[in-house]
């Protein structure tokens, strides 16, 4: 989950580091507040979206005088960001004169396979650009830093950072630019991901609104799917779950390696998801007819791509009676509609005549193949079933 | 031979009272695989298929002190601290079932992990088997018979992120009657305490296994550390790969999806990065994963 800068900047300053003075404003009434605050002038308003490059599409503005501030407030509050979403909030905040930026990360390392601390001595916009003068640190995960090889100064800001890591369960806690001002590092700019799977021991994260990782609020459909995810701690189901407008075949794609392959073969073949989500780890009946419910909740839909790995463990007869509890009960269980399915693994054989069997009287056009039948190809079957239909 | 688990492997499963415990404990079993105890605190003195239970690790261990590797199958939030246990204890060979771990857990148990110099697999890690010796975790769900055992001609190891790839992919060695000398799936979060590049030692060293197939994806840096070790390896058995992630490259940056450790990335972990590392150290990339089985028998000439 992205935290917004201003959301970040709160976990930075529990944690002792620098901050320029700032205020969140949701609205007009809430900007005239401020007013009496007696800002000192020159102060910045920041749209808090969830996605980078807000300096390039004007979404960060520099105001001298009250009057400005108002004027770029309201821009802002009355604009949508690139997404086509609308600015809810912006932070105001106080200008620094600095001497210095430089960029300060920690984050979890593949390579290493531990905590690291990223940093190069130049911060600021066009982090792709600076490769070269990046320094990686692993970190202990086990005790505070004691050193901080590439820059010494800045021991006790990588000791704070450490610590939003390790009690937020942050997986990146990214500080561009950190600044040198008034004998201080102070964070300009703060970007947080907290690992969502770890909510089990954070009830605080209650707080923060709904977010799909595609840098915008979820869908209503997304937001569905998270919640039959968290019906029981039986499998995966819809955990991962995004909408593509204009798609035309719903995908419940099985297993995480295959559900990417999957969404490869129908690039490939030129066949547009409507969404990708994925099922796995012998998710109950009741949960995969619930995600079937979602998927096939979407409009205009002209098939159902049901496609997944030779499973180790998962029951497929189980989950594809969910599947077809949930075709049926949706409007698209009618002649014309298309259903491709491509199992293997325990009870597969008996699952697909269970499925035959079940949507024989609905006129639904059925493909189903077994486990030797090749992942890849299924994206151009499916894309043969459709042919008729466009 | 085999790789990381063979006959001399001896087991005990943490969480093995649990339903998913008990499950794997039978195809374990069936395998052929040596469990000797389970430990799940509080309810030691049970006995679960002629398998006795244990409340610690080190009650099983003194019982059993042959044993040298455990299956954990507790629940993701309970990992960090079944893991501490079998380190502490100084089992060296941890297998990690659960999906969902925190990153901030695996980086505590790979840490102690490694300054004790046990071996972590996983987490999210369907498991390890070598056909007719020996299983560790869920992989092949009981259903050995898809698997083909080396034979006078050898076996293939197949590795994976996936669990339900890498059981795809040996059963479509199998009906190319390609056998198979360890499949194993390291899981795919960000941190995984066994990576392809780890395993590499253990393939060259092993004579019955003659190539390996690995199953990556896009997000990580484990395909390209496989690259640099095959060079720095000097590794001369070969390696045949198959890359997802084409999709990827349409979503925006940051989402992960399929796997935790999936993350999309303009400029790491691209899918393309990887087949360029690969195919740099020598490495055979699959088009599409039927290639596979038809470059192994052009390599092998099987």
């Amino acid at each position: 989950m992205l935290l917004t800068e201003a959301e970040g900047k709160e976990l930075c300053k529990r944690a002792g580091l620098l901050l320029p003075e700032s205020e969140v404003v949701t609205s007009v009434t809430e900007l005239a507040a401020l007013k009496q605050q007696q800002l000192a002038f020159p102060v910045f308003a920041k749209a808090q979206v969830l996605h980078g490059n807000r300096a390039m599409q004007n979404l960060i503005r520099k105001a001298n005088s009250f009057p400005e501030l108002e004027q770029q407030v309201i821009e802002l509050l009355t604009q949508t960001d690139q997404y086509d979403q609308p600015i809810t909030a912006v932070l105001v905040e106080q200008a620094l004169d600095f001497s210095s930026e430089s960029y300060l990360a920690l984050t979890y390392d593949t390579h290493h396979r531990s905590l690291v601390a990223q940093y190069s001595p130049e911060g600021g916009v066009g982090m792709d650009d600076r490769g070269e003068t990046l320094q990686v640190v692993p970190l202990s995960s086990l005790e505070e830093p004691t050193s901080f090889a590439p820059n010494q100064q800045l021991l006790s800001t990588v000791q704070k950072l450490w610590h939003v890591v390790r009690d937020n369960d942050a997986v990146l806690v990214e500080i561009n630019p950190l600044v040198y001002a008034n004998n201080e590092y102070y964070c300009l700019d703060a970007k947080i991901e907290l690992e969502d799977i770890a909510r089990f021991r954070h009830e605080e994260w209650q707080r923060y609104s709904d977010r799909s990782a595609l840098g915008r609020p979820p869908t209503e459909l997304e937001t569905r799917a998270h919640k039959v995810s968290a019906m029981d701690h039986r499998g995966v189901a819809g955990e991962s779950f995004f909408e593509f407008i204009g798609g035309e075949v719903g995908v419940m794609a099985s297993g995480g390696g295959a559900s990417l392959l999957a969404m490869d073969a129908l690039m490939a073949a030129g066949v547009s998801p409507a969404n990708y989500t994925e099922y796995s780890g012998n998710p109950t009946r009741e949960k995969t007819k619930a995600l079937t419910d979602v998927v096939l909740a979407i409009k205009n839909l002209h098939g159902l791509y049901v496609v997944g790995s030779n499973a180790n463990f998962t029951d497929i007869y189980e989950t594809l009676a969910g599947v077809v509890d949930g075709l049926l009960t949706s409007k698209y269980a009618k002649p014309g509609f298309k259903v491709l399915i491509r199992r293997g693994g325990p009870r597969w054989e008996e699952a697909f005549a269970m499925v035959t069997e079940r949507l024989a009287a609905t006129g639904v056009e059925l493909k189903l193949f077994g486990p030797d039948f090749p992942i890849v190809e299924t994206a151009e079957e499916m894309k043969k079933m459709l042919a008729g239909t466009m | 031979m085999a790789i990381i688990v063979s006959e001399q492997t001896h087991y005990l499963i943490q969480g093995m009272t649990g339903k998913e415990g008990q499950r794997t404990l039978k195809w374990m079993q069936s395998a052929g695989s040596s469990v000797l105890a389970g430990v799940t605190p509080g309810k030691g003195g049970q006995d679960i298929d002629g398998v006795p239970v244990f409340d610690s690790v080190s009650q099983a261990l003194t019982q059993f002190p042959q044993i040298n590797a455990s299956c954990l199958y507790v629940p993701p939030k309970f990992v960090l601290s079944a893991a501490k246990e079998a380190i502490a204890a100084g089992v060296p060979l941890v297998h990690i079932f659960a999906e969902g771990v925190p990153s901030a857990d695996t980086a505590v148990i790979l840490e102690l992990a490694y300054t004790a110099g046990v071996r972590v697999v996983g987490p999210s890690s369907i498991g390890i088997l070598s056909p007719s010796k020996s299983a560790a975790g869920s992989v092949g769900g009981g259903d050995y018979g898809s698997f083909l055992a080396p034979d006078e001609r050898g076996g293939v190891v197949v590795l994976s992120k996936s669990g339900g790839m890498v059981k795809t992919i040996a059963n479509m060695l199998t009906r190319s009657n390609i056998p198979q000398s360890t499949i194993m799936g390291i899981g795919g979060d960000r941190l995984e305490g066994t990576t392809f590049a780890d395993v590499l030692p253990n393939i060259a060293a092993d004579d019955e296994t003659k190539a390996v197939v690995v199953i990556g994806e896009f997000g990580g840096s484990y395909e390209e550390d496989l690259a640099a070790a095959i060079a720095e390896l000097k590794f001369t058995k070969p390696v045949v790969a198959f890359i997802s992630g084409l999709f990827a490259e349409t979503l925006p940056q940051g989402i992960s999806f399929g796997h935790a450790g999936a993350i999309v990335s303009r400029t790491v972990g691209t899918r393309q990065g990887k087949i360029t590392a690969l195919e740099a150290a020598g490495a055979l990339v699959a088009q599409t994963p039927t290639d596979i089985p038809v470059i192994l028998k052009e390599q092998l000439g099987w």
